[in-house]
């Protein structure tokens, strides 16, 4: 589901790095060539992409978890069977992303020990609750819209493993995305209701989406190693600024209002008030909209989000529970399951 | 929602200690049509190819219909890229299955085989063959585990719930209720035309 602009990138050259080298990667970059693992990369580049790719992997299987609660409470068998297939997704492609980790150096145990440990991060929007199933919907039409828009420029790298499962993921959100689409199209042609069960609904989500690209850009951005080296192709403002021109619109056509909120340490909505700078620029096209709160954001990654713990020590209670599974597969010693 | 989701208890003590290495990959292939060639569909990590096998069938074998599946240990893979480093190990001679990329935009699908001594001399071979491609495998056929031709992998039951097709019509419906034309081609911009 997620792409991984929000990842506290911050790769510097090393002063140690072979200029040589370093200069004919850089020009096999500008060039649009692809990076393969075991090419000459600057260390930078390989801790960048592996931090990249890792966070990416994290933000999969977190990401599920949410959603995974919905399973059993799905509105409709069709509504069931595309919800697990679409979580059972979510899993696989954290697989993928692992396994394109794994290849830059670090064993995935390491990568889960860390990720529950709090060592590594996963994406923010993955902290915020999901308490009725129009946060199931806005989850698959906001956050996987977010995604695709983000992963397609991604898969413009230059890391060819990364580059690669990009393209393949993107195939299949765009089914989650389809779905989302689906869900909310119904949601807002039925009944006040249910109109209002969305609205909430994306009241909770549009600020999140927004966020989902990450803070905004420095003003070299360009020019620092992260887009210079293509691990990432397009500025966060920028991709911001495009879901707003595509999900804006559409949103209002549907019916929904645009709101800046205020929200409770329950991640729920606790004031609102309609977004008074969300207008078309006739001259540009771009649609105006007020900022995310930055701080929130900042909180978030801290650790200060709705769900954080929730997320985290799910996350642990998993691991936990499959020890026995993984001794049973890789040592041939199964024991006891843990009481459930 | 579960009782465990619910009530997950506050982690205590250290994590229970790392059980040996990462699991092993495997490469996936399924053949879409009675006769037709193998084409990549993925990979996945299993102990053995027996685990390998059972998780393609479930995975890749519901991704798309398909008649059959191989599966292959990455290391038994041997190609011109930089992923598969191929053995020059000389040995009795063996039956060497050949897979082509032709063009980045494409997948690898299986050829013709080719009977070698060592993996190099069959991909040289193959590359002489067929120069004029992104990427060339070669694989032992005796590598590759394969399903029976008779196996049943897809599930007879509608599963257009787990593709953007299975909603694309329905959905194109349900926007034109409520949206223009232009604004909604503008939407429908950044939508992955592939996969629909």
């Amino acid at each position: 589901m997620s792409g991984s602009s929000n990842v506290g990138m911050h790769v510097d050259h090393d002063l140690h790095d072979d200029p040589e080298k370093l200069a004919e990667f850089e020009s096999r970059v500008a060039d649009g060539h692809l990076i393969e693992h075991d090419d000459w990369m600057p260390d930078a580049y390989r801790k960048g992409m592996l931090k990249m790719a890792e966070h990416h992997a994290n933000s999969e299987i977190i990401g599920a978890l949410p959603e995974g609660e919905w399973i059993t409470r799905a509105p409709s068998l069709r509504r069931k069977l595309a919800l697990t297939a679409k979580v059972q997704d979510e899993v696989g492609h954290g697989q993928m992303l692992y396994r394109v980790s794994q290849d830059l150096g670090k064993s995935r145990d390491d990568m889960l020990r860390d990720l529950i440990t709090g060592k590594t991060k996963y994406h923010n929007v993955f902290n915020y609750p999901a308490p009725t199933w129009g946060d199931i919907a806005m989850i698959q039409w906001l956050i996987d819209g977010a995604a695709i828009m983000n992963q397609k420029t991604l898969a413009d790298g230059a890391f060819g493993p990364y580059v690669r499962t990009m393209k393949r993921i993107n195939m299949e959100e765009a089914f989650h995305f389809k779905s989302g689409e689906d869900m909310v199209l119904t949601l807002m042609s039925g009944t006040p209701r249910q109109k209002k069960m969305a609205q909430d609904a994306f009241d909770r989500w549009w600020y999140p989406s927004l966020m989902f690209f990450g803070p905004p850009d420095k003003p070299d951005a360009e020019n620092l190693p992260p887009m210079k080296w293509r691990m990432k192709t397009v500025k966060n403002d920028e991709l911001r600024q495009r879901f707003v021109d595509r999900f804006a619109p559409a949103a209002l056509d549907l019916g929904f209002v645009i709101n800046v909120v205020e929200k409770d340490a329950d991640g729920l909505v606790v004031a609102k008030r309609p977004d008074e700078q969300l207008r078309q620029d006739e001259t540009t096209g771009h649609y105006a909209f007020t900022e995310p709160d930055w701080e929130e954001f900042y909180r978030v990654i801290r650790g200060g989000g709705p769900c954080n713990r929730q997320r985290l020590a799910l996350r642990r209670l998993s691991y936990e529970q499959g020890q026995w599974v993984r001794r049973a597969i890789l040592q041939g010693q199964a024991g006891l399951p843990p009481a459930a | 929602m579960s009782k465990r989701r619910q009530n997950v208890p506050e982690p205590e003590g250290d994590l229970p200690a790392p059980v040996g290495s990462d699991l092993a990959p495997y490469v996936v292939f399924t053949q879409l049509k009675k006769d037709g060639p193998f084409v990549y569909a993925g990979w996945l990590d299993a102990v053995d190819a027996a685990m390998a096998m059972f998780f393609a069938r479930e995975h890749y074998g519901q991704d798309q219909k398909c008649t059959q599946i191989w599966t292959i240990p990455r290391p038994a893979i041997g190609g011109t890229d930089a992923d598969h480093p191929v053995s020059t190990a000389e040995g009795a001679s063996r039956t060497y299955r050949v897979f082509r990329q032709r063009g980045e935009a494409t997948v690898l699908s299986s050829a013709e085989t080719i009977d070698a001594t060592s993996a190099a001399v069959a991909l040289t071979e193959a590359v002489k063959t067929d120069p004029d491609v992104e990427v060339t495998w070669v694989v032992a056929e005796a590598d590759i585990a394969a399903t029976g031709p008779d196996d049943l992998i897809w599930r007879h039951t509608d599963q257009t719930y787990r593709l953007a097709r299975g909603y694309a019509k329905t959905v194109r419906e349900k926007w034109e209720r409520v949206r223009n034309q232009p604004a909604l081609a503008e939407y429908e911009k950044e939508e992955l035309k592939e996969a629909f």
